[in-house]
């Protein structure tokens, strides 16, 4: 008998030790890029940059302890599950990418050209170490701290340059970062009381993924074809800046039927909330790629509010 | 009369310098034609040309654009990009140095967000033209002039003061 509950607690044992050896171990892979317009010249048709990428994450991971996963033709519904996903432990992203400049936003592209640059604003706790492998992403990281996106994020370790950058040499370096890499203590979550409200768009056509930004700051994001969802904005704002962008990221230069972003219509616990699409005479909205909406409810100091855990530190 | 016939002349010159994306002369929505004209995956210099009369003093100024050569490393796949440019937010020194007063430095930060959806759509609607350089800063400018009206004129006056100076 008492051999037998040996034999129980040492499978019990095993069976932990080989879950805590994965648990936390997940590192995630993730790249968009077009392999027709990446391959350099004078190679064949069967050269693929996204094949090459995969080989090379492998061979130099094969010998940790590490649940590898890659993603190929990553957009930004993938983009937001793997940083918000907290069993993951690392990711890396491989993208073009390009630094801000006097006339130019920094961009994050996904291998059509759609910037994917606010879907970075939120990275999950349990995410210890972020490689960013795209041209110039070092100032982009700069920007994210700098404007507070990153204050949860404060234990990330995190490889990125400013410089141009080749795909599979950038991955080399930023693995080899992140083999070197220790592990610091995330920063503390807490709740903040936020005004819930609910949010629905409507097509009749096939919808895009596209997110909603308020004065450049990331409050939620729509899949392919998701047509409600709850964003939470602050309060004690002034009116100005409860003006909510519905955007895609897509590039000016695209086809319009390639994308379509659907009308938004607000409801929320505090019926004095409203917002109105800016549109000309006919109804039709203004913008391209992105859409604006204008705040035109009313502020008082008796809003209905609910706590809520930011998405960084969610455990669901 | 003499005006066209400048107008033609500074057109020439341009053409001549293979590139040229549009011209600067009076109009106050033309001055934002040649900035979003100006696409980022290419390189523009300005040329600034006087022509004087018996009276006056015309300046004429002349974006010249070169298509930016991609980097072609043997080998390498260089994950660069071309941005989308975007209107920022204003700062007071830079408003003071553009002429802009603070009314108006107020109405363009507010309706960022508008300028740059207009933005947008005047250059998606331009990329989908066919024809030269001139004929599209053409309809950049019409476009402007057409929805110049859903913003404040504030904003827009900002806008265009800022695009001069930038310029």
């Amino acid at each position: 008998m008492g051999e037998r509950v040996k034999q129980i607690l040492l499978f019990i044992f095993l069976g932990l030790f080989s879950l805590s050896a994965t648990a936390g171990n997940r590192v995630v892979m993730l790249v968009s890029l077009d392999p027709e317009t990446n391959r350099p010249p004078l190679r064949f048709r069967s050269w693929d940059i996204n094949e090459k990428l995969e080989k090379l994450f492998k061979r130099k991971l094969k010998k940790e302890n590490l649940e590898l996963v890659i993603i190929p033709f990553v957009r930004q519904t993938e983009l937001r599950n793997e940083l918000l996903n907290p069993s993951n432990h690392a990711v890396f992203w491989v993208g073009h990418a390009n630094r801000a400049d006097s006339l130019a936003t920094a961009g994050m592209y996904d291998d059509r050209g759609f910037n994917l640059k606010e879907i970075f604003q939120e990275v999950h706790q349990n995410i210890k170490f972020l490689g960013l492998v795209g041209c110039r992403a070092l100032p982009f990281i700069q920007g994210l701290k700098e404007k507070g996106h990153w204050d949860l994020n404060s234990h990330l370790s995190f490889y990125a340059r400013d410089k141009k950058t080749d795909a599979r040499k950038g991955l080399k370096r930023a693995i080899k970062a992140f083999l070197n890499f220790k592990e610091k203590p995330a920063p503390v979550c807490l709740e903040k009381e936020l005004l819930p409200i609910t949010v629905r768009r409507k097509s009749d056509s096939k919808l895009s993924a596209a997110r909603i930004l308020r004065k450049g700051v990331l409050v939620g994001t729509f899949e392919e074809d998701q047509d409600e969802i709850i964003i939470y904005l602050p309060k004690g704002l002034k009116k100005s800046e409860y003006k909510l962008t519905f955007e895609s990221g897509a590039p000016n230069n695209i086809s319009p039927e390639l994308f379509n972003l659907g009308r938004l219509e607000f409801e929320s616990l505090n019926p004095e909330l409203s917002w109105k699409l800016f549109a000309d005479r006919e109804g039709k909205p203004l913008g391209f790629g992105a859409h604006v909406y204008r705040f035109t409810g009313k502020l008082n100091n008796q809003l209905i509010t609910k706590p809520v855990l930011p998405n960084q530190c969610n455990t669901n | 009369m003499f005006k066209k016939v400048l107008l033609s002349l500074a057109m020439i010159v341009s053409l001549r310098a293979h590139a040229i994306s549009g011209l600067v002369a009076d109009s106050d929505s033309t001055a934002a034609v040649g900035l979003i004209m100006m696409d980022i995956s290419q390189i523009y210099v300005v040329d600034t040309t006087v022509y004087r009369t018996r009276s006056s003093r015309v300046v004429y100024r002349t974006f010249r654009v070169f298509t930016y050569v991609p980097l072609f490393l043997a080998g390498l796949v260089v994950l660069d990009d071309n941005g989308k440019m975007t209107f920022g937010e204003l700062k007071a020194q830079k408003a003071q140095e553009a002429g802009i007063t603070a009314d108006e430095t107020l109405a363009y930060n507010e309706e960022l967000e508008e300028l740059n959806a207009i933005k947008d759509m005047v250059s998606s609607e331009v990329a989908t033209l066919e024809g030269s350089k001139e004929v599209k800063a053409e309809a950049a400018k019409e476009l402007w002039s057409e929805y110049r009206d859903y913003v404040s004129e504030d904003a827009f006056n900002a806008l265009v003061k800022l695009v001069r100076k930038t310029l």
